[in-house]
């Protein structure tokens, strides 16, 4: 099996931190989070429940910041390092390379749109859960993990069959190895009381991308290919009739030409002026 | 990206989003309650027993003994106090809520069931039901405890209690149960004085120290045995609502500091 850098050809050119990406900025910031969360649950709770989404303040108050703030702000747990490590080493390999290939803009949007339905199905089971499963604990959400759960996604979907490394050691497909590191999380979460809600909105956000956004392409792709075959057809009609009509001109002179040659003329006119830009032949 | 679809992807994206946020601001509580309500009602479907209408645990039978005891005390407490105290058969069904164990009743939207300890009942009047919280094995006499007592706050409610003095209230409680002075022997502990209980606010009755309340029904069979036609003056003003209840008490039954002195001496004679 081919090693990631074989197989990558955006690798040696973005992993590197020297060159700016976003991905690595987001990966700081992540960081960054980490270390402001370890003062700041200490020294002021009150300040960090600002950037943690929770149903209560994000949606009954609308502090629609809290819908992207809630995954920079990082679990201060021991159980949950492991996971950030792993979360940021998929954002510097397989997150950068996602943005090699998708561009900034539509890397950050995929990024953002994660974390953000991930904290809208997490305020749906902050509804919902506690009526069916009361002792469940549903508190706020702070983890990285739905925003880079979707990117994994996204990169799964895209590259199925691109060997990774599952846990750094053990070789396998990318689809195989987000299928297993999904269902290890899902218990993870369970156990870490943190994440679960945001996980699956931010997997089901990456899966309904990745289905709508090939339609909606193929159809603008479809929709351009109906204009200009039919332009194009428009085209061949005009020139056709325009032929007999400059015939007719040579032979009668313009004072002969009808209303309607007039009219046909004028068209293919402007289909002439038009295809000056974009020529079919 | 083309230009001409970005809009349409962004709108996709974003739309239902803020779709999303909008409809939980706006319904999100209001949808959360109802569903709680609608997964109450089936883990706690409704029986009809004449003007009781009561929820037990699905396939649990305690709704049978619990409308037999309210059915019971209700005939028992209009008979015996039915025109001294002007109470009355519920016009209104009330309902009652037999909760199982560990039943967590604030998701059902039952807050004021919420705190309620095994075999204790709560009367709560803005929605006109009773709620008892049941132990995981039923203790059927203790339940029934519970709910003569709901049930004897349901008849005063109904009477007017919400206009008088908490204590008259309290004190009503253990007449219609049927308390006689006799099985006050068993209560220890020391008792507020007559001042402070006329005195007293709701509070007063709610939490763990029960001296205000077993005061409160003291007093009442204290001023029911020994001076019925004076305490019938004073409830017949309260009914009417009156601004202090400790002058009108001292007006129609008499200075409380004597009214106090007499009163620990009756306590004396009963033990």
């Amino acid at each position: 099996m081919p090693a990631w850098e074989d197989v990558s050809p955006y690798t040696e050119q973005r992993t590197r931190a020297h060159r700016f990406s976003w991905t690595n900025l987001l990966i700081i910031l992540n960081l960054t989070g980490f270390v402001i969360t370890g003062f700041l649950s200490k020294s002021n709770p009150a300040a960090l429940a600002q950037f943690q989404f929770d149903k209560a303040t994000a949606i009954g108050s609308l502090h629609l910041w809290q819908f992207f703030s809630y995954s920079f702000v990082q679990l201060i747990d021991a159980r949950f390092i492991p996971w950030l490590i792993l979360g940021i080493y998929v954002l510097y390999t397989i997150g950068n390379e996602l943005e090699a290939e998708i561009g900034s803009a539509r890397y950050l949007t995929l990024y953002f749109a994660c974390a953000a339905y991930g904290a809208v199905t997490h305020a749906l089971l902050q509804y919902v859960v506690p009526i069916f499963a009361p002792g469940f604990p549903l508190g706020p959400a702070a983890t990285l993990c739905a925003p880079v759960l979707g990117i994994a996604e996204t990169a799964a979907l895209c590259w199925p069959r691109r060997p990774v490394l599952f846990l750094f050691f053990l070789p396998m497909r990318l689809r195989n190895a987000l299928v297993a590191l999904g269902l290890l999380w899902i218990g993870f979460s369970v156990w870490l009381e943190q994440g679960l809600g945001t996980s699956i909105g931010a997997v089901l956000a990456a899966m309904a991308i990745a289905a709508l956004e090939p339609r909606i392409n193929r159809s603008f792709d479809r929709a351009a290919l109906r204009r200009d075959r039919d332009q194009f057809l428009e085209e061949v009609d005009v020139r056709r009739r325009t032929d007999g009509i400059l015939d007719k001109i040579t032979r009668d002179g313009i004072s002969s030409l009808t209303r309607a040659e007039r009219k046909t003329l004028k068209q293919a006119s402007q289909i002439l002026n038009r295809g000056k830009g974009r020529p079919h032949e | 990206m083309n230009d001409r679809r970005t809009p349409l992807k962004a709108s996709l994206l974003v739309a239902p989003l803020l779709v999303a946020v909008l409809a939980l601001h706006a319904w999100g509580d209001a949808m959360a309650g109802g569903l709680g309500r609608a997964v109450g009602a089936w883990q706690y479907p409704e029986r009809r027993h004449s003007q009781f209408l009561i929820r037990v645990p699905r396939r649990s039978d305690a709704d049978a003994f619990a409308s037999r005891a309210l059915e019971e005390f209700v005939a028992q407490a209009v008979k015996a106090q039915g025109v001294p105290l002007a109470i009355q058969v519920p016009a209104q069904p009330v309902s009652v809520v037999l909760l199982d164990a560990d039943p967590e009743p604030r998701r059902f939207g039952w807050t004021a069931a919420e705190g309620l300890r095994d075999n204790e009942g709560v009367f709560d009047a803005a929605h006109r039901t009773i709620y008892v919280q049941m132990e995981r094995k039923i203790q059927q006499d203790l339940v029934v405890v519970a709910l003569r007592q709901a049930a004897a706050r349901v008849l005063l409610h109904d009477a007017g209690s919400s206009r008088w003095s908490p204590w008259l209230t309290e004190g009503l409680v253990g007449c219609l149960e049927g308390i006689k002075p006799g099985d006050l022997r068993t209560w220890t502990g020391d008792l507020p004085q007559v001042r402070e209980i006329l005195g007293s606010h709701e509070a007063d009755y709610r939490g763990t120290s029960p001296a205000y309340a077993r005061g409160a029904r003291l007093l009442i069979a204290f001023l029911m045995d020994r001076m019925p036609e004076r305490f019938a003056y004073y409830y017949k003003e309260e009914r009417a609502g009156v601004p202090s209840p400790l002058s009108t008490f001292s007006e129609r039954i008499g200075d409380p500091a004597h009214v106090d002195a007499d009163w620990r001496a009756w306590l004396q004679a009963q033990k």
